[in-house]
């Protein structure tokens, strides 16, 4: 198939990239498009060409950055396998109708996890906010981290972090701080029948409070942060706060 | 030896300091503390009750103070020796502004010395607390501050309280509750500190063996006996068999109590999509 799909993969331009065995050409369109039985409907698909790297590094994975993604395919069937790619270089829109007469190779599939990950990076390209970029330098480096470190202690399905900034749409210079509120907000069920997902969640607030109010020119406000069921957490507080997420942290651009 | 007479010798010993400069004995002066904040770095000489001699390091200059006795930290006034000072004003130039706001922290008693050779150990200690940490140095957490961190959480996990009403319980402050659950902080917890800690540690697991969910609002809630579980665990002593006796209550009328909206949803059928996070590992 890839002498049909090649051709397709050029960037205005740009040269046609060079695709070796290794890479993978990940359809990303929804499987309705795909599958859309009128062609004039549907008349093209998008693809994602990934490349093989050595290893995941640290700045691109975990949808750390909203430019390039470091992930692994398949964990089971492809363990040593990890791919990259970027989000506007390597993504080609291509006739659906090359399609229609080939298979994907069964080789190569996707896990679950995989896929979510993929439609999170690409959502998280459009939706995330556009927090201050004087926000976002008064986070350095060892801080995230050590953000990054209390966030991995989560059981990740059961809790959401969400963040509330009273300056969100500010510049503010160096002497003036930003004022922060903190929501671990845990799945009702967990809450309520889990306590050993409750200790692993106020571990994780502690050490994220902690280090977020140690970050100069940060100003977590103690007294409305918390942990929060999922019961207790409004759909008003939704409005004011977003989801914390370390793309969050980069530049607005 | 007179005040005047140590204050001369501590001028000699304060000359080789600033001939050695101040990077050799603290690398960083205007850094921010373990809560973030900026500070300046006082060390004071303190002679029974007052505070004879001083100096400031700002700016990474020492700078000689005189007679601070007005200004004293209470929880020092009995000490002699060498004390450290974090000052969370945001100030960082001169003597007369730094020493100001000099004692918004209370001194630790690690800070505290009454060695002769006061200045060696201000400046250990000023190496020690001042290397560049604060948020950005991936801080070492001592055990005992783990651990502390983990009880709390545990505690936390059973209560389910917010940290004001968590502070109340544990009678200590806000901020100082703040300190206690920040593991990058260690702390000397006081007898009567570890006493309630430990009590309350107790009393959580009790509340454990009775229900699965957090205590929470429920705390607030109207016992039998005209009072609540809030007011019996912020009193001096807590009668923990009445505690006991609370918790059988609450955890009654948690059973009978009415399903909330969403829990009625998931009995119902209706939950929550399951979202396929991929994991740090998996990604």
């Amino acid at each position: 198939m890839l002498p049909n799909v090649g051709p397709y993969l050029t960037q205005c331009g740009n040269a046609q990239p060079v695709i070796v065995p290794d890479d993978w050409i990940i359809v990303i369109s929804q499987t309705c498009d795909v599958v859309q039985a009128n062609h004039p409907n549907e008349p093209f698909v998008e693809v994602l060409h990934c490349r093989r790297i050595q290893e995941l590094r640290g700045e691109y994975q975990g949808r750390r950055s909203t430019r390039r993604l470091d992930f692994r395919p398949n964990k089971t069937s492809h363990g040593d396998v990890v791919l990259s790619a970027h989000a506007v270089a390597d993504r080609y829109v291509i006739p659906r109708e090359i399609l229609r007469d080939a298979n994907p190779d069964p080789a190569r599939s996707l896990s679950d996890i995989a896929v979510s990950n993929l439609q999170q990076w690409y959502a998280l390209r459009y939706t995330r906010p556009a927090w201050p970029d004087a926000f976002n330098e008064r986070f350095d480096n060892k801080a995230k981290k050590r953000l990054s470190n209390a966030v991995k202690l989560l059981p990740i399905d059961e809790v959401e972090v969400r963040v509330a900034i009273a300056e969100k749409d500010l510049e503010l210079d160096a002497e003036t701080p930003y004022h922060l509120a903190v929501f671990f907000v845990v799945d009702q069920t967990a809450w309520n029948d889990d306590p050993g997902i409750r200790e692993k969640v106020y571990a994780s607030f502690s050490e994220f409070m902690a280090t977020a109010d140690a970050c100069r020119g940060v100003v977590v406000n103690q007294e409305v942060s918390g942990v929060k069921s999922g019961d207790e957490f409004s759909w008003q507080l939704t409005r004011v706060t977003d989801e914390w997420n370390f793309a969050n942290l980069s530049d607005q651009g | 030896m007179s005040d005047q007479t140590y204050a001369r010798q501590e001028r000699a010993k304060l000359a080789t300091l600033r001939a050695r400069g101040m990077n050799s004995s603290i690398d960083l002066i205007d850094q921010s503390d373990f809560t973030g904040r900026m500070f300046n770095l006082t060390a004071c000489r303190i002679q029974s009750t007052s505070l004879t001699d001083a100096c400031v390091a700002a700016n990474g200059v020492l700078h000689q103070g005189g007679p601070l006795a007005a200004t004293q930290p209470s929880t020092a006034a009995a000490s002699v020796g060498t004390i450290l000072i974090i000052d969370g004003s945001n100030v960082t130039s001169g003597l007369g502004v730094g020493l100001g706001a000099a004692f918004a922290y209370a001194p630790r008693p690690e800070w505290v010395s009454n060695e002769t050779s006061h200045w060696t150990i201000w400046a250990q200690h000023a190496q020690k607390l001042l290397r560049p940490s604060d948020t950005t140095e991936n801080v070492e957490a001592s055990a005992s501050a783990k651990l502390r961190v983990e009880r709390l959480a545990r505690i936390q996990a059973a209560l389910g309280l917010p940290a004001l009403l968590l502070a109340d319980v544990l009678r200590i402050s806000r901020p100082g509750l703040y300190k206690w659950l920040d593991v990058s902080k260690d702390i000397a917890l006081q007898e009567t500190s570890r006493e309630r800690l430990a009590q309350m540690e107790r009393l959580a697991a009790h509340w454990s063996e009775r229900s699965r969910a957090p205590l929470g609002s429920a705390i607030h809630e109207p016992l039998g006996s005209g009072t609540s579980i809030l007011q019996l665990l912020t009193q001096p002593a807590v009668d923990e068999a009445a505690v006991d006796r609370a918790f059988d209550e609450i955890a009654m009328k948690l059973k009978s109590k009415p399903d909330t909206l969403s829990q009625k949803l998931a009995e119902a059928g209706f939950t929550r999509r399951r979202t396929q996070m991929a994991t740090p590992d998996d990604e």
